[in-house]
């Protein structure tokens, strides 16, 4: 009977122990979601009550089998151990316990350990010499598993003169393999996920990057200034869109768009509007010809209903100074020419979006810029910013378009993005694109 | 805010045809439950599908194409669609774009087409 009580509280204090470095390993595996960190940490935890040393192993893609963590009583015996597998890798397909554990996903106890098993496992004669050297005297492998896969593998050893393992501590072995395991298999699946949200934000953003060109061209005689403010979050794509480009000696194209939506869809429709476009006017054909070819090019997309509104204006330079405009109108509000004396006027003829409606009906229309002018080419995201409450409407851009005249491009533009952020409190429904041209005298 | 909040479809079934009489904002947010609704009329076998706007505050180019859909997949099925006149901004944003005079805009939701 005594000895029976005996055995009792000694099975108590050992369960009591063992429920300690679950709940310690519990804390560590759910603060830590770096993999490597957090191996490292549960290694530590096993030793000394549990293991005088404990080495974690994971089987890479390839299958090859990887110790990414060890952890001693002797700091010798650990970098030691790396060394030995840095030189000799475990056979995935050996007689390892580790590689045996790794292909069964079924642990494996090993209470004493004699010479011989030892060499009958190593991976050569180095390998046998330094687990005899050691001591190696006891051991508990468990896998790591998670979502029905096997990681890798826990290994607890007692070297010297340390108790033999036993079942008890099999299941604690297991048990703690387990919750490793979960915590490996989140913190990969955080670091994917994390690795996607990176990729798709920085994809996001170069085709915004790309969509918009870096810079203008020069336009001798000319001083030209544009404008965007995109709405939403910084990985949103929106559709709006700008481009100046030269078609000749004295001729150039000034381009503004707007693509229907928003993200990656929508940012693909936008480049095949702005490379189309850029691809027809250098072979020279005149506005509504472009818009034509670009109607064409989206109603050949294999989903359909990628509907995109433009406003192309094709300016000449000539002798008499000013520019001879000619303007084509696909769905696109019409641009503004304001005089000298800020007197504003639409320019254009409203045509059909692209994209969706046969035929499209555009219709080009010509008009002489003077020296003084100041066109000014928009999406409807600025006439239409803090709408249905309280739009900016066409009324008052052209109430801020009438102070033209006094201000520099810059000055202007500003103005007008300020004037449409204040009517959406800052955050814009829309994007806004800006264009502006003016000749020099 | 949720799209049900600011944008609103009361569906209204006559002999010859679907009324959906749209109310508040159709833009990106609401666009879908117009579609929803429109996909659920059609397949109703009335002959006619009626967008009555006149309560329609706001549209946007992704309301606009819910709408080009709805009046394509009209003409797939060999049946009638029209829009009623809407609110300034909405009628400017049909004009602008050409849509206006491509689809056929009628005074009242049951005036008769002829």
């Amino acid at each position: 009977m005594i000895g029976r009580g005996a055995v009792g509280i000694d099975t108590q204090s050992s369960a009591s122990a063992a429920i300690d470095l679950l709940v310690e390993a519990g804390a560590v595996l759910a603060t830590s979601l770096d993999p490597a960190t957090t191996m490292g940490q549960v290694a530590e935890l096993t030793v000394p009550r549990l293991a005088d040393l404990c080495v974690i192993d994971l089987r890479d893609e390839d299958g090859s089998i990887r110790d990414v963590a060890v952890a001693a009583s002797n700091q010798g015996i650990a970098r030691n151990l790396e060394k030995l597998r840095k030189r000799h890798q475990l056979d995935p397909d050996g007689e390892h316990p580790v590689a045996r554990v790794i292909r069964s996903g079924d642990p494996v106890l090993l209470p004493e350990m004699t010479n011989t098993l030892l060499r009958s496992f190593a991976q050569g004669s180095e390998h046998a010499q330094f687990m005899i050297d050691h001591g190696y005297r006891s051991a508990v492998v468990a896998p790591l598993v998670a979502r029905g896969r096997t990681l890798g593998a826990l290994s607890v050893l007692r070297l010297g003169d340390g108790l033999p393992y036993d079942e008890e501590d099999l299941d604690l072995v297991c048990e703690l393999a387990r919750r490793a395991a979960l915590a490996i298999d989140n913190a990969r699946l955080f670091s994917d996920l994390r690795r996607v949200e990176l990729a798709e934000s920085l994809i996001a953003h170069t085709l915004q990057r790309s969509l918009l060109p870096e810079s203008l061209p020069e336009i001798p005689g000319a001083e030209v200034q544009a404008l965007h403010a995109a709405a939403g979050e910084f990985n949103e794509v929106g559709g709006d869109f700008y481009d100046v480009m030269r078609q000749g000696e004295k001729r150039w194209m000034l381009m503004i768009g707007d693509v229907c939506g928003k993200g990656p869809r929508a940012a693909g429709v936008t480049a095949l509007a702005r490379h189309t476009l850029r691809a027809v006017a250098m072979n020279g054909q005149s506005p509504a010809g472009m818009l034509s070819t670009l109607h064409e090019a989206l109603r050949s997309q294999p989903l359909g209903m990628d509907l995109c509104t433009v406003c192309l204006v094709m300016l000449e330079r000539d002798d008499e100074g000013g520019a001879m405009l000619t303007v084509a109108l696909a769905g696109h509000p019409a641009p503004l020419l304001i005089d000298g004396n800020g007197d504003v006027r639409e320019i254009g003829h409203y045509g059909t979006l692209l994209g969706v409606i046969d035929p499209v009906k555009i219709e080009e229309i010509r008009v002489r810029m003077q020296d003084d002018e100041t066109l000014l080419l928009y999406t409807d995201g600025v006439s239409e910013a803090g709408a249905p409450d309280r739009p900016l409407s066409e009324r008052g851009l052209r109430a801020l378009c009438a102070e033209a005249p006094g201000l520099t491009l810059a000055e202007l533009l500003e103005g007008i993005e300020v004037a449409a952020l204040a009517r959406t409190e800052g955050k814009l429904r829309d994007d806004i694109a800006l264009l502006a041209l003016r000749c020099k005298t | 805010m949720a799209a049900q909040d600011h944008f609103r479809i009361e569906t209204r079934n006559a002999p010859d045809r679907v009324v959906l009489c749209l109310h508040g904002e159709l833009d990106l947010a609401s666009a879908p439950l117009l579609a929803q609704e429109i996909e659920n009329a059609s397949d109703a076998t009335t002959a006619m599908v009626v967008l009555d706007l006149q309560e329609l505050r706001f549209i946007d180019s992704t309301g606009l194409r819910i709408v080009l859909a709805a009046h394509e997949r009209a003409q797939e099925r060999g049946g009638e669609f029209a829009l009623t006149r809407a609110s300034e901004q909405v009628q400017r944003l049909l004009t602008i774009t050409g849509v206006g005079e491509h689809l056929r805009i009628i005074a009242s939701p049951d005036e008769l087409l002829v």
